[in-house]
């Protein structure tokens, strides 16, 4: 079963062809886009573009039609108006086409005689089963294993271990665009559109099978086959994170009940409880999506909810605190063994509790002491960690003429170098004391706001380590929160493989 | 099931109190002991078989909103109150008959439902019953059908949670019925189609933690 799905999705993921069928040269037709785009992503595979007039497109051979085509065609990308679909539709099934994007729009999203038009288009396709259909009504899709940028944004994320299906195109773009913005890589892409033929299910259960997916984020508005969507979910979250985001919780307009359970029963609450029998994390809002994606990659499961902030700020700390409390989290009174250990290297100032407070002590190793000293206790089941990478910005800041020692380059030189030391010695620690004690060291960092990851070299190199940093306390906590869940569930359900 | 196939051949809308919890009990979920009397004299008899004090309840499968038509007279002691109590809810509108109902005693009430959602099918409703039921909606969901692990999850969720541990004196609710009672709730939805919803509350929990529906309303359909 399992090696069926992986044959009937190849096509899709991994075409050693593709034909972009209304492929154009006109720049505003989203026939040059995706045409485009794909180029520019390098694609290394046979290109057809098929376009009734054009003999060349982007100096590549153009065709009348996908039946032209001298050899196979794995992958069609459809681009010709909602009239014509039909034709091409019936054209890639005599090609035998394995899979099909139609990015298309003007069916089923808009009224009922469109509804009818996708309806043909559908009852067409099922003919041949095995014919994985996406859309209509899409953006496209990526596979950054086989190069393939097949969509109408350009944008080309690194390779990865995360692969989206999004109902929405503006929601999978912005995933896409914080990966960038954080460098976080991506496996697979796909815009689901309408969903006609191939479902936000269809795909998580590929995903679950798919080896060079880690984790799975899927943005859904509302699931064709709700059932299987439990039932595929059910046997994908023991070994994989699923990470969802809702559209459309609330319940618009009154709803008409018959008896008192039935005025109660809203969406949201019964999402979430769907959610939860299966072990899907829900998520709340676009950060939450993207960030607790992001630590299911690099991060160990938490075995419990004790944690200890250590900081280098005394207010994010107290901040960090409120929330981790609020999010269920037990902010755990610091044991005396660790406060022994502390005061054998810290300023007499620190803060002495949870959290740990450094209260700005001098020395550059004295941060990556403190966390081995608090992951080391047993009755520490991880850290939130805040303030990190500030040598990576100042390297960024020095670029400003008026920044302090612009007139001294070599005593610049030297204070930079100090600073990144200090980075250096604490990524190296962050990083070595997660894999040595199997906790999670959750970070944020005022470092990680604005310009961000790009540029710094210090949250770079965290982020090759798929370590990201949080913008906020809150979002920290946050994150922590959703990893004891799902830990909690792969507990409960007897799934007790390490990681993920 | 034939109580339910019984009420939609005669076309109604509702099965009432006494069928819903004819119904619940094949399904092992704990009710009430309760008999429905014709007559005064069927009530009397019926009290002093389950012993005072009792309570009498209007019933009929279009008989709802029971508190506000004053259909309903708890904590009745004698043989007298429980004629009179009689005559005035019989004579308040066309029913089938007066529950005649042990009187269960409990602080803590809670609320279990079903309803058929668009998306999912059947689904299980846990919560804080009683009067703020639907001010509060301190309730959980799950999907039908429940495992165990899902019954103890969605009573964990609720805010008010820590009323099903001991709690002020009383025991704490006993989980196995608890989680029986879930699980059947789920049963009812995948194997009555007619069964749109159900409701059920006050579940009473007594001191001893022991739990037991008060009242149920099926509602038919779909």
């Amino acid at each position: 079963m399992k090696r069926e799905l992986i044959d009937r999705f190849r096509p899709l993921f991994y075409p050693q062809s593709v034909a972009v069928i209304g492929a154009s040269m006109a720049p505003t037709k989203w026939g040059f886009g995706i045409t485009h785009n794909i180029i520019q992503g390098r694609y290394p595979g046979a290109l057809y573009p098929i376009n009734l007039k054009q003999k060349e497109i982007m100096s590549r051979k153009a065709y009348p039609s996908v039946l032209d085509v001298p050899g196979p065609v794995d992958l069609a990308m459809v681009v010709v108006p909602p009239p014509k679909v039909m034709g091409v539709i019936k054209n890639c099934q005599a090609k035998k086409v394995g899979a099909a994007v139609i990015i298309t729009a003007g069916f089923g999203e808009v009224g009922p005689e469109e509804r009818r038009m996708q309806d043909e288009v559908t009852r067409q396709i099922r003919k041949t089963p095995e014919f994985v259909v996406i859309g209509p009504n899409c953006q496209g899709i990526m596979s950054t294993e086989a190069k393939l940028y097949a969509q109408i944004i350009f944008a080309q994320p690194s390779a990865g271990d995360l692969s989206i299906v999004s109902q929405s195109g503006n929601v999978g773009a912005t995933a896409i665009q914080w990966g960038q913005m954080n460098r976080c890589g991506f496996n697979k892409f796909v815009s689901s559109g309408n969903e006609a033929i191939t479902t936000t299910e269809d795909l998580i259960e590929y995903y679950g099978a798919d080896s060079t997916t880690k984790v799975i984020l899927s943005y859904v508005e509302g699931l064709k086959d709700a059932r299987r969507f439990l039932e595929v979910a059910r046997r994908v979250t023991p070994h994989k994170p699923i990470v969802m985001l809702k559209g459309g919780l609330t319940d618009a307009g009154g709803k008409a009940a018959a008896s008192h359970t039935g005025s109660m029963a809203g969406q949201a609450k019964i999402f979430e409880g769907a959610c939860r029998q299966v072990g899907v994390t829900m998520t709340y809002d676009f950060d939450e999506f993207f960030f607790t994606a992001a630590a299911f990659l690099g991060q160990p499961l938490p075995k419990g909810n004790r944690v200890v902030v250590v900081t280098l700020g005394g207010g994010w700390g107290v901040i960090a605190a409120d929330a981790a409390i609020r999010e269920g989290l037990d902010v755990i009174p610091l044991d005396k063994k660790i406060i022994e250990k502390l005061n054998s290297f810290l300023e007499s100032r620190w803060s002495h509790n949870n959290p740990v407070d450094l209260a700005a002590s001098e020395g550059e190793d004295l941060l990556s002491r403190t966390l081995e000293a608090v992951i080391s206790d047993p009755n520490v089941d991880g850290i939130i960690q805040l303030g990190v990478g500030f040598g990576g910005r100042i390297r960024e800041m020095r670029k400003n003429p008026s920044f302090l020692l612009a007139d001294n380059p070599a005593l610049m030189d030297l204070v930079i170098d100090r600073v990144e030391k200090r980075d250096r010695i604490v990524t190296e620690s962050i990083l070595e004391l997660k894999e040595r004690y199997g906790k999670p060291i959750i970070s944020g960092s005022d470092a990680a706001v604005g310009r961000g990851v790009p540029g710094n070299v210090t949250l770079e190199h965290l982020s090759r380590h798929n370590h990201f940093i949080h913008q906020t306390p809150l979002r920290a906590a946050r994150t922590f929160a959703n990893l004891i869940r799902y830990t909690a569930f792969r507990r409960a359900v007897g799934a007790n493989s390490p990681g993920v | 099931m034939s109580i339910v196939e019984d009420a939609v051949k005669k076309g109604q809308k509702n099965l009432s109190e006494y069928d819903s919890k004819r119904l619940l009990a094949e399904y092992g979920i704990p009710v009430t002991t309760e008999k429905l009397a014709g007559s005064a004299d069927e009530a009397v008899g019926f009290a002093n078989e389950l012993g005072y004090p009792v309570v009498l309840k209007g019933c009929g499968a279009d008989l709802t909103h029971k508190t506000e038509k004053g259909v309903i007279r708890v904590g009745l002691k004698t043989d007298d109150e429980v004629r009179e109590a009689f005559e005035a809810i019989n004579s308040v509108e066309q029913m089938d008959g007066v529950l005649v109902q042990e009187m269960v005693k409990g602080a803590r009430e809670l609320v279990v439902g079903l309803i058929r959602d668009a998306q999912f099918g059947p689904c299980v409703m846990f919560g804080l019953g009683g009067i703020y039921t639907e001010v509060l909606k301190d309730v959980s969901f799950r999907v039908a059908p429940l495992e165990e692990r899902d019954a103890v999850e969605m009573m964990g969720e609720i805010k008010a949670s820590k009323m099903l541990d001991e709690f002020r004196g009383m025991a704490a609710v006993d989980q196995d019925v608890m989680i029986k009672t879930l699980i059947a709730m789920g049963r009812i939805g995948l194997e009555n189609d007619a069964v749109a919803e159900i409701d059920v509350n006050p579940l009473i929990i007594n001191a001893e933690g022991k739990p037991v529906a008060v009242d149920a309303l099926v509602v038919l359909g779909g």
